[in-house]
């Protein structure tokens, strides 16, 4: 009897396969219970809420939301959306080294792949739950900025009149402004993979993620330099391929009547099809760089 | 009825690593001695590493087989082959019957691999039905399996501790576990009881003979010749990329099997009988009545303590001398690096 029971749970066992849901939930699980997570979340919120602190105690803000809503609004908003672009890559990067890297790096990447899971199945299902989570942490971040916005209005001007001057074009243009942050977050996510990925380790994945826009940005200020020195036009002809600065320049070529960018820009002019044809690239050539080495590679760790 | 494939099969294995080092004559050595590539002075280069060379052996479903070899042999390669990890230059591998890329045979496979290293933030509960989930486990049953195999390695009452508190041998035993939780029908060990402490290896070797009599087919990667010895029907020795010796330990074997016998009076008709029954017969130093026999296996030790009777000498103790595997190893090993 026992021994029937136990062939039936042995068969049970060995037909079960592993679900989608069921991956899933075991990554996020690993995210949750990370404390660095909740420190970069802690920080992330920190970091998006500051501003309106200092907005919040300017001396002329009274002034400035009863007689110059619309233009106060673009301008914060963009602002505050940039911080949000810009701060949600950082975290992004770390949790996708974080989620990739130190798999390689603790060695349990061998127990889960002798597991009877493909390697690009886990591949994708890593990347599925760090961009669940950037979308989570996208939704978060707007509507944190919108409660921080009417909260602001509220305590300065003791009503939310001045939000009457928002117009339908400012509303169209936020939301054109999220397109290029979440584009900035996918080209994120994906170079960080491949970095992971390439590096198989959380150490050398986050490095190498962590200094690749810097490393790009300062490049246009080098670039800048060659170009003075050798007077070549080569120099800044390059900088229009470079991923950071053509990103930081997506939202201000996308909207009708541009946007504040932070960080530096390509030395020459590039429209938004340039920069989203980049982007493209970029994106391409960092999946097909993880999916191959996942694919291909030995684990040895 | 159908003959069923065994546990593991492996077919003229090779594989070569690229591996980097300086251009020295001392380091410019792989694993069988052999490398290609460009040697220059001093400069780093880059050459092929023959980490297993033209290896070939067939593991059987329900045994325990033991895997031995010194660092650097190419056991934990062929390993690593043989979970998927890392891909043969050429030569096959087939486990129950399947190719090792096959996702549905290795749903079937536990692994524990060495130095094992976990998601040290995860509580003990957490860490399994992780584990558990990538094989498909859900619901009761995945909770079941939990409790059964935290039992079965000792840990049960540890599902909250947090495995950054666990030490290196509950590390070694919840590793075990999440090899055990979908019953796996071959269990491949890589240095199971490293870090162990003695009471640890003995629970250890008592699970694997546990799942040896539970009709498990265990492939054990060890240094711990006791342990091969005491659980494994079979061993392979493996140095340099190559395969040494294969057979159960007794027929590895070659050297006889000496026997200390302690009587009461050596006489020479003794000596000569007793000559006549073994391969060499002397006595011990300082010790008139001690005779040490050489014999070519236990069946012809029976037939001493016969011998020492017909002669009307009593024997008061017969003493075997013992052949361990940790004798045949070493002399393997050592007889290859004299070789060399």
């Amino acid at each position: 009897m026992s021994a029937s029971i136990a062939s039936g749970e042995k068969t049970k066992l060995h037909t079960s396969t592993p679900s989608f849901l069921g991956i899933l939930r075991g990554e996020l699980l690993k995210i949750s219970r990370q404390w660095a997570t909740w420190l970069m979340l802690l920080l992330w919120l920190g970091v998006i809420c500051l501003p309106y602190l200092l907005i919040f105690t300017s001396p002329d803000i009274k002034d400035t939301l009863l007689h110059h809503a619309l233009p106060f609004f673009y301008s914060r908003t963009e602002g505050n959306l940039a911080i949000l672009r810009v701060f949600s890559g950082f975290f992004l990067i770390i949790l996708t080294a974080s989620v990739i890297g130190l798999e390689y790096q603790l060695g349990t990447i061998r127990l889960l792949l002798a597991r009877g899971v493909g390697r690009l199945q886990l591949l994708g299902m890593k990347l599925l739950t760090v961009i669940l989570v950037a979308l989570v942490l996208l939704a978060v971040g707007l509507l944190l900025n919108m409660l921080l916005t009417y909260l602001l209005v509220l305590l300065v001007t003791g009503n939310l009149d001045p939000l009457q001057s928002l117009t339908p074009a400012f509303w169209a243009d936020i939301r054109l402004y999220v397109v290029t942050i979440m584009i900035n977050m996918g080209v994120t996510i994906l170079m960080a993979t491949a970095m992971s990925v390439l590096g198989r380790s959380l150490t050398i994945g986050l490095s190498a993620a962590l200094i690749w826009f810097p490393v790009d940005n300062i490049g246009t200020v080098i670039m800048a330099l060659a170009n003075r020195i050798t007077h070549n036009d080569f120099w800044l002809n390059v900088t229009a391929y470079f991923l950071g600065p053509n990103l930081n320049m997506l939202a201000k070529t996308l909207l009708p009547d541009g946007a504040q960018d932070i960080g530096a820009s390509p030395l020459v002019k590039v429209d938004s099809n340039h920069i989203l044809l980049v982007a493209l690239v970029y994106a391409l050539i960092f999946i097909v760089t993880a999916i191959v080495l996942t694919w291909r590679r030995d684990v040895k760790e | 009825m159908p003959q069923e494939s065994p546990a593991v099969e492996v077919e003229n294995l090779r594989k070569e690593f690229l591996a980097e080092g300086l251009s020295s004559p001392l380091m410019n050595r792989g694993a069988t001695g052999r490398t290609s590539g460009v040697a220059l002075q001093n400069l780093k280069v880059y050459h092929q590493l023959v980490a297993v060379d033209d290896v070939s052996f067939v593991m059987h479903r329900g045994e325990a087989f033991g895997f031995l070899g010194p660092n650097g042999a190419g056991k934990s390669t062929i390993v690593k082959i043989i979970t998927g990890l890392v891909k043969p230059t050429s030569g096959t591998v087939r486990v129950l019957g399947r190719p090792v890329d096959d996702l549905e045979m290795r749903r079937k496979v536990g692994y524990l691999p060495e130095l094992p290293n976990f998601h040290r933030w995860l509580r003990t509960r957490e860490f399994l039905e992780f584990h558990g989930r990538l094989y498909g486990l859900h619901g009761a049953t995945l909770a079941k399996r939990c409790a059964e195999v935290l039992v079965l390695v000792g840990l049960e009452g540890r599902e909250q501790q947090k495995l950054g508190a666990f030490s290196k041998g509950m590390l070694q035993r919840i590793g075990l576990a999440q090899a055990l939780l979908n019953r796996p029908e071959l269990i491949i060990l890589d240095e199971p009881v490293s870090g162990l402490d003695p009471v640890g290896q003995s629970d250890m070797r008592n699970i694997l003979l546990r799942l040896k009599a539970e009709g498990t087919s265990v492939f054990l990667n060890s240094h711990q010749l006791v342990d091969v010895e005491m659980i494994c029907d079979r061993v392979a020795i493996i140095n340099r990329g190559k395969l040494l010796k294969i057979g159960p330990p007794q027929s590895l074997f070659d050297e006889p099997l000496t026997v200390e016998l302690h009587v009461d009076r050596v006489s020479d008709e003794l000596l000569r009988h007793l000559g006549s029954l073994s391969l060499a017969v002397r006595q011990v130093e300082d010790k008139p009545s001690h005779l040490l026999v050489e014999v070519q296996n236990e069946e012809q030790a029976a037939d001493i303590a016969a011998g020492v009777h017909d002669c009307g000498a009593r024997l008061y103790m017969m003493i075997p001398h013992g052949r361990s595997l940790e004798d045949l190893f070493l002399r393997t090993i050592g007889a290859l690096r004299h070789d060399q």
